[in-house]
């Protein structure tokens, strides 16, 4: 066998292995700081609008959902129904949500609203 | 030369073990209830592959399992339904299974998990959809569920394992096997999916989770909702490869006279159970899991364990006065906070 490393080889191995790890994580990282937090809003099962949580705007979108009027807003980088024609109020009842594990469902309006991030939760799943 | 081969290769299997599967997430509602698929995969054309299955599957087996709507061409729990005391109907492997396991566990447990319940069920979803739709509610007259309770009856369902059929024997019985359903369907997809190259991800339909191995090698955290703000997680338990069902007192009610009036109904006393606020079966098969859950919901502490040790079950139950209560083998994994 020809192969023989001598220890500045295997120096040298490991510190341009180091700078490919740190290059690639830094890479992936980048990646999820750029992307930003989404609330997306279904009615039965379509995609009827979208907010972009990360502008942290105030704004208002309404539908006519099964049950009749469907008002949801958004402000300082959170999601709510503001209101919504349902005796439990579920909806409006959640209140604000910035969390890709906990989505506003109001099943009564085939309505729900889905919040897609890359930032990790202390929950992999929430089950409520 | 053969030395920097050497190098490049290690630089190769290094840039290999570093590339980490991506979380993807999809949602949509079918099953009556909210179903969110997150996976961990490769990219993103593999997770649509998963995304798309899984919708489809939901569907079909939503179909299959509906006692409410009829579909082209699929024998359904409806069609049983309406041939009840006329015919026998032959069913789809699953659907037999599913009703055969429920009819099983029922005549070896406190028999609370009743799929035959269904008029009684049917006069209380009738008072929440009024509730739901902005009316004045008050409860389903007792003496009227008694005499529609003549037709709940365990006995009334005659399997026919030969020609795979289901019969009902009274033409008033009615199934709905919406309490052990979901918990299958939701396990024999994420099966599926594993079949089909799955690794690592979740399933939450509306309740019932199935973990698919583990997180780029760590558990996964399961957040438990606290029953009196279902925005905050009460318990988190850690854990991979398991199917986890939580029935609970604040999704589906209405409320008469100030009280809450959950969607499981006792059997024995027709009305709503409200001993417990929570109750989390943990369990490797989805249909225990889930026939559990609505089992132990009204059952007390003492009866649960004796269930769990039967059935070999993990539970964690909150029970009215909100004492919590987790089972020896939880007890490592879980938070309460």
């Amino acid at each position: 066998m020809s192969l023989k490393l001598n220890k500045y080889d295997i120096i040298i191995t490991i510190v341009v292995a180091l700078i490919a790890c740190l290059l690639l994580f830094n890479v992936l990282r980048s990646d999820n700081q750029e992307s930003d937090k989404i609330a997306n809003v279904y009615f039965e099962n379509e995609l009827v609008h979208s907010f972009n949580l990360s502008e942290k705007k105030e704004e208002v979108f309404e539908i006519e959902a099964t049950n009749g009027l469907v008002i949801i807003e958004t402000k300082d980088g959170k999601v709510r129904v503001k209101s919504e024609t349902s005796q439990k109020n579920i909806c409006s009842i959640q209140s604000w949500s910035d969390s890709s594990v906990n989505p506003i469902v109001c099943l009564p309006n085939n309505l729900y609203i889905k919040i897609e991030s890359v930032e990790d939760e202390d929950v992999d799943v929430f089950i409520k | 030369m053969k030395k920097y081969t050497f190098i490049l290769l290690i630089l190769f299997l290094l840039v290999g073990c570093s590339n980490k599967l991506e979380k993807y997430s999809t949602s949509f509602l079918s099953f009556d209830t909210y179903i969110e698929l997150n996976a961990y995969t490769s990219d993103k054309d593999e997770f649509y592959d998963y995304a798309k299955y899984t919708e489809q599957q939901f569907k079909k087996y939503h179909e299959l399992f509906d006692a409410y709507n009829n579909y082209q061409g699929v024998n359904n729990v409806k069609v049983i339904n309406d041939n009840a005391g006329k015919k026998a109907i032959k069913v789809d492997e699953h659907l037999y299974e599913v009703i055969k396991q429920a009819k099983e566990l029922y005549q070896d447990s406190e028999q609370k998990n009743n799929i035959t319940l269904t008029p009684i069920v049917l006069e209380y979803k009738a008072v929440q959809e009024r509730y739901d739709a902005n009316e004045k509610v008050s409860n389903p007259d007792l003496e009227m569920l008694k005499e529609k309770a003549k037709c709940v009856n365990m006995d009334n369902i005659i399997l026919n394992e030969q020609e795979q059929s289901i019969f009902l024997k009274k033409s008033c019985s009615q199934l709905d096997v919406g309490s052990v359903a979901k918990g299958y369907t939701t396990d024999l997809i994420a099966n599926e999916l594993k079949d089909k190259g799955l690794t690592s991800g979740i399933i939450n339909a509306g309740g019932n989770v199935v973990v698919i191995g583990k997180k780029n090698n760590s558990d996964f955290t399961i957040g438990i909702a606290n029953p009196d703000n279902p925005n905050e997680a009460k318990i988190n338990i850690k854990t991979s490869d398991i199917n986890i069902v939580t029935s609970g007192d604040y999704q589906r009610y209405y409320i008469v006279d100030g009280i809450k009036m959950n969607h499981i109904i006792d059997p024995d006393t027709l009305k709503p159970a409200l001993i417990n606020k929570s109750v989390t079966i943990i369990n490797n098969d989805g249909l225990i899991a889930d026939y559990f859950s609505t089992e132990c919901f009204m059952l007390d502490l003492e009866k649960i364990d004796k269930l769990a040790q039967k059935y070999d079950f993990e539970y964690i139950v909150i029970d009215k006065n909100d004492k919590i209560t987790i089972s020896e083998g939880l007890k490592d994994v879980t938070e309460v906070k």
